[in-house]
């Protein structure tokens, strides 16, 4: 069967998203990475290696930073998704203000929030995700807005109207199922953007308070420390779960492809 | 193209004017040297894009023309580099391989993210060109092939590089930030740094509007070359 057609005979949309995410090689790959990037740690432990080794410590710090991540991406996220959802709700006006406030806090270097809040608030891990995630959520706003202004308004959803529907089962047995894939796609990139941002405020000594470890306060010590052999295994390790998180976004996006009408 | 022009600088002054306003009440005279510091991130930051897009684009340009073959296999490399080496990881690397180094290395190193977005984008951005109706509708016309890639294609290829340029320069600063406490430069991304490690929030808070402010005036900036590239950019 050609990778990007759907018979609708032949699977359901979920299996037609899940087929052309397995077609998806690198998104494949991503994901066994990442599940790799987050487990090793918990390997690692039961070898019990020399517990000062940098390689170890970054192989340890994975699964912390991966969960920093996670949570600090799924919030933002969410609200993002909150946000495009009521601009295009609302529409007129309110739309355009919504959007405006989005593309104009997505101009700053929000990257900058986490440091400032970590060095004048102090370290601590609920700020840090508050703040990581708060800067990925401008970006993950306008892109959730677009998917939606895209796809929420189509004929099928008047159609529904049209036979009688009341405005929430419209949205509920039509736009919700037709949009969550596309949004999951839309959104995917606030992970990586969270991993990146906690990492920097790592790197630059005001990110996760001392006793956790991530590869972005790893990163930092070996700066501080001026020691590169400490810096190679938490960088390698953080370039490549960007990479997967990336390649596994592709996939997410080629699941849900824009249908032509 | 001039009515955008200035409908983009009117749409910017409500953010600068707020910028401008949250670091004179922060930090009163620490805005001025926030100011005064900042030439030295503009000049890394300005730097390391125009160095990186000069290398970036042309690669992804010949891998957007070229999608399969031996001159499109650098671009697409470089544009599959991109998101896995955020500017800072660069630059801490490179101090870290370097021992310290030259200004120059930081710039080279902070180039690197530019080069992999700029050909990324150009790459994407030149083959949906390519495939889009307009070329299609130039070549019916009879225009010659080269003809329709340098006046059709090539300018809508570039237009959302340059619309991207406020994202890049945003990205770019946390490097800088990074590279100049690293590297010993007195720019406004040191300055920040030391006043959040310090926490003096007037200082860090005057800091981090000016680098704001740099970041929204090359926004501007892309935005207002992007429409001036590209027709379709302007309706946004």
């Amino acid at each position: 069967m050609d990778a990007g057609r759907f018979d609708p005979v032949m699977e359901t949309p979920a299996q037609a998203a899940r087929r052309r995410f397995a077609a998806h090689r690198p998104a494949v790959h991503g994901v066994g990475a990442l599940a790799v990037l987050a487990l090793l740690g918990f390997v690692e432990s039961m070898l019990a290696g020399p517990s000062g080794d940098p390689v170890v410590r970054a192989l340890d710090a994975g699964h912390t930073t991966l969960a920093l991540a996670l949570v600090g991406g799924t919030l933002a996220a969410l609200v993002g998704a909150g946000w495009g959802a009521l601009a295009v709700a609302a529409g007129g006006r309110l739309e355009r203000r919504l959007t405006q406030a989005a593309r104009g806090l997505a101009a700053l270097p929000l990257a900058l929030l986490p440091v400032l809040a970590g060095g004048l608030l102090g370290r601590g891990v609920d700020l840090l995700i508050l703040t990581v995630a708060a800067a990925a959520v401008p970006a993950a706003a306008l892109a959730a807005r677009a998917t939606l202004r895209a796809r929420a308004r189509r004929e099928y959803a008047m159609a529904a109207r049209a036979a009688g529907l009341t405005p929430a089962m419209v949205l509920w047995r039509h736009t919700i199922p037709t949009v969550a894939g596309p949004l999951l796609a839309a959104v995917w990139p606030v992970l990586a953007r969270a991993l990146a941002v906690e990492s920097f405020a790592g790197a630059v000594g005001l990110g996760a308070p001392t006793p956790v470890d991530t590869w972005g306060t790893l990163i930092g010590e070996a700066l501080a420390a001026q020691a590169p052999m400490g810096l190679l295994a938490p960088a390698l390790l953080l370039a490549a779960a960007l990479a997967a998180l990336n390649a596994v976004g592709d996939g997410v996006a080629a699941a849900f492809p824009e249908e032509r009408p | 193209m001039l009515s955008f022009a200035v409908r983009c600088l009117i749409g910017a002054l409500p953010g600068l004017g707020l910028l401008a306003a949250l670091a004179v009440l922060a930090a009163g005279d620490g805005a001025a040297r926030a100011l005064a510091a900042l030439p030295v991130t503009l000049g890394l930051v300005a730097g390391a894009l125009a160095l990186g897009l000069l290398a970036g684009v042309p690669l992804g340009l010949a891998a957007g023309r070229f999608r399969r073959g031996p001159l499109g296999a650098p671009g697409a490399a470089l544009a599959a580099l991109g998101p896995a080496v955020p500017a800072f990881l660069a630059v801490a690397v490179a101090f870290a391989v370097g021992r310290g180094g030259s200004p120059e290395l930081l710039l080279a190193a902070l180039a690197v993210a530019p080069a992999a977005d700029g050909a990324r984008i150009a790459r994407g951005a030149l083959a949906a060109a390519l495939e889009g109706g307009f070329v299609l509708a130039a070549r019916g016309r009879g225009v010659p092939a080269g003809r329709v890639l340098r006046r059709h294609a090539l300018p809508a290829a570039l237009a959302p590089v340059a619309g991207a340029l406020g994202g890049m320069a945003a990205a770019l600063t946390a490097g800088a930030v990074l590279g100049e406490a690293l590297f010993g430069l007195p720019g406004a991304g040191a300055l920040f740094l030391e006043a959040a490690r310090a926490g003096a929030a007037g200082p860090a808070v005057a800091a981090a509007a000016a680098l704001g402010g740099m970041v929204l005036a090359l926004h501007v900036a892309g935005r207002i070359v992007g429409g001036w590239l590209d027709p379709r950019e302007r309706a946004a």
